[in-house]
């Protein structure tokens, strides 16, 4: 019985010998089924961003040097060596420092990722070290200088089979994406001017029906032209995304009953 | 529509370039890169695709760029070398023999992860001609992650001073549709691809016995690129130009190729023809007898059921 890990539902074991050999394969198929929903469990919502940038690079996604370079912005030092927002102080202190903040929650978005990964895997004591519990989990770095990050240094040697581990997790890459996407975005080729691009629109559907779109107020500030340009490409992205996010899930449906009728001894 | 079949690979980066075709139009370049898809365009070409997509014409990607495009979607670390020739038969054995080390290596190693997202890069400049483009034209960028996250990011200049922005856009916007869903609906192609390694280990197991350690790697890829081949040229040919078969047969044939190309071999060294070398035929042929009985005897029985 112990080589079964997960089993759904009410099922209850009968005889030791017999039974061995099916609950084996039921828990491989259970086993199969959850890592498959794993794989799409974000598959419930869709989100269409829409951003105008002043440069598209084509540089490969790398998740180590992405989280390089997200992990520097904990450091003190970051924006001084980056000189970002450097055009704007003095002038707009407060614009420099909207600017400075957004970095930072972009590495706290991160930090959040990887708490839920500890959390989900019961590492608690680790969880716990984390100094300003409530303030993190509100989604504020602390800009005290004190602040030791909860993400494992990639600087560090020992830290590398955690950190190998950490980067193959396909949950905690999919944030890592977004996250220096974002960032490249708040950099904007010129990290030290006050511009960055903007996501002019923001549609989110979710399967329960809602769907929440957003618009940035820069975009009633361009000229007409550019507006209905802009509107209608979101438009666009949001039907073509939508068709694709409907053929997925009919995949993975199909995917699933597939499976869940194997398991039910063949019986369609 | 015209299959085209050319593609050229590259060494050094493993990156490969595609021509497609555009219904009723020119020629259309994209090149590959792990998940990153870059496509060039002209005004040219966004005009037929404008009205290739209004006409409701779906592009049609060639097999074997599918199976290329599979399966650097799935790895996330490329080590695949490619060899430089052209011709089709070569190209498919040595994309067989890398992949299958690549897919030995990785499961060894535990690094077999998929990709958490695709890139389509969209180039473009007005003039036909040319093979020029700069990293300035390059103007429309999809990032599509597999866990529902899309971000557009369009170029300033494009909405500041084009005058056909919206159909570059809708170009892009239907190419990285079209390319998507037939990942996704051509998944038949990746299945008989996998099936012939299955074939294959199962036809080596058997002659084992007979042939030299040193000897027996090369009939398993000739095997391969035999029944790939014979498969993709009975559906797609006999499909397309006799009309006799029908689509949903075209799945059957293909697996009953797939299936005896190995025993055929087996019944010729061993001279017997045992039940361990029918086995796969027959089991087809249960399937299909099922199919049509089952159906009936469930009414007939559920009929008894409610009527007694």
């Amino acid at each position: 019985m112990s080589t079964v890990t997960k089993l759904k539902g009410n099922y209850q074991p009968e005889t030791p010998s017999s039974e061995t050999i099916q609950d084996h394969a039921r828990g491989l198929l259970n086993r199969f089924i959850t890592s498959v929903g794993v794989l799409v469990e974000d598959i419930t919502t869709l989100e269409v961003n829409t951003m105008v940038v002043s440069n598209i690079t084509g540089a490969k996604f790398n998740a180590w040097k992405s989280y390089i370079e997200i992990y520097e912005i904990s450091t003190e030092q970051y924006f001084a060596e980056n000189h970002i927002g450097e055009e704007g102080q003095g002038e707009q202190d407060l614009l420099v420092q909207e600017l400075q903040k957004r970095y930072r929650n972009l590495f706290a978005q991160l930090e959040r990722e990887y708490f839920s990964i500890l959390s989900s895997e019961q590492q608690s004591e680790k969880a716990v070290q984390l100094n300003d519990l409530a303030q993190f989990i509100k989604g504020e770095l602390p800009e005290g200088k004190n602040y030791t990050p909860m993400l494992p240094s990639p600087d560090d040697s020992k830290n590398f089979e955690e950190l190998k581990k950490l980067l193959t997790d396909n949950k905690f890459i999919s944030t890592l994406r977004k996250v220096s996407e974002l960032r490249a975005a708040l950099d904007a080729g010129h990290p030290e001017s006050l511009q960055t691009d903007t996501i002019y629109a923001q549609t989110v559907m979710q399967l329960s029906g809602d769907i929440i779109t957003r618009y940035h107020t820069d975009l009633f500030h361009l000229s007409p032209e550019a507006k209905s340009l802009i509107l209608k490409a979101h438009n666009e992205g949001v039907i073509s995304g939508e068709k694709q996010w409907n053929g997925v899930l009919n995949f993975m449906i199909n995917v699933v009953k597939d499976l869940a009728s194997l398991s039910l001894n063949g019986k369609r | 529509m015209e299959k085209d079949k050319t593609s050229i690979i590259d060494l050094s980066e493993a990156k490969m370039n595609f021509s497609l075709q555009v219904p009723q139009g020119d020629m259309l370049k994209i090149s590959t890169d792990e998940s990153q898809y870059i496509v060039y365009l002209n005004q040219q070409l966004v005009k037929q695709i404008q009205k290739a997509k209004n006409a409701g014409i779906s592009l049609y990607i060639p097999r074997r760029m599918l199976i290329y495009l599979w399966f650097s979607t799935c790895f996330q670390d490329k080590e695949i070398q490619k060899d430089s020739s052209p011709r089709l038969n070569y190209s498919y054995v040595i994309f067989l023999i890398n992949s299958w080390r690549t897919l030995w290596r990785k499961s060894l190693e535990n690094k077999t992860t998929l990709q958490t997202g695709l890139t389509f890069t969209t180039y473009y400049t007005p003039e036909t001609s040319g093979d020029n483009y700069q990293k300035k034209d390059c103007i429309l960028q999809s990032v599509v992650m597999f866990d529902g996250d899309i971000i557009h990011k369009i170029k300033r200049d494009l909405i500041e001073k084009n005058l056909y922005s919206l159909e570059i856009i809708t170009a892009h916007y239907w190419l990285t549709e079209q390319i998507l869903s037939s990942l996704r609906n051509q998944l038949n192609v990746l299945l008989w691809f996998l099936s012939s390694f299955v074939g294959g280990i199962a036809f080596t197991w058997y002659c084992s016995p007979f042939l030299s350690s040193i000897i027996y790697v090369i009939p398993i890829f000739f095997l391969l690129t035999i029944t790939l081949v014979l498969s993709n040229y009975a559906s797609a040919h006999l499909l397309r130009k006799c009309g006799i078969i029908k689509s949903n047969y075209v799945n059957n044939l293909s697996w009953l190729i797939t299936y005896t190309m190995p025993t055929i071999p087996i019944v010729v060294f061993k001279g017997i023809i045992s039940l361990d070398t029918l086995l796969p035929i027959i089991s087809m042929l249960i399937t299909q007898i099922l199919r049509l009985i089952l159906p009936k005897a469930g009414q007939f029985i559920m009929r008894r059921f409610l009527s007694a």
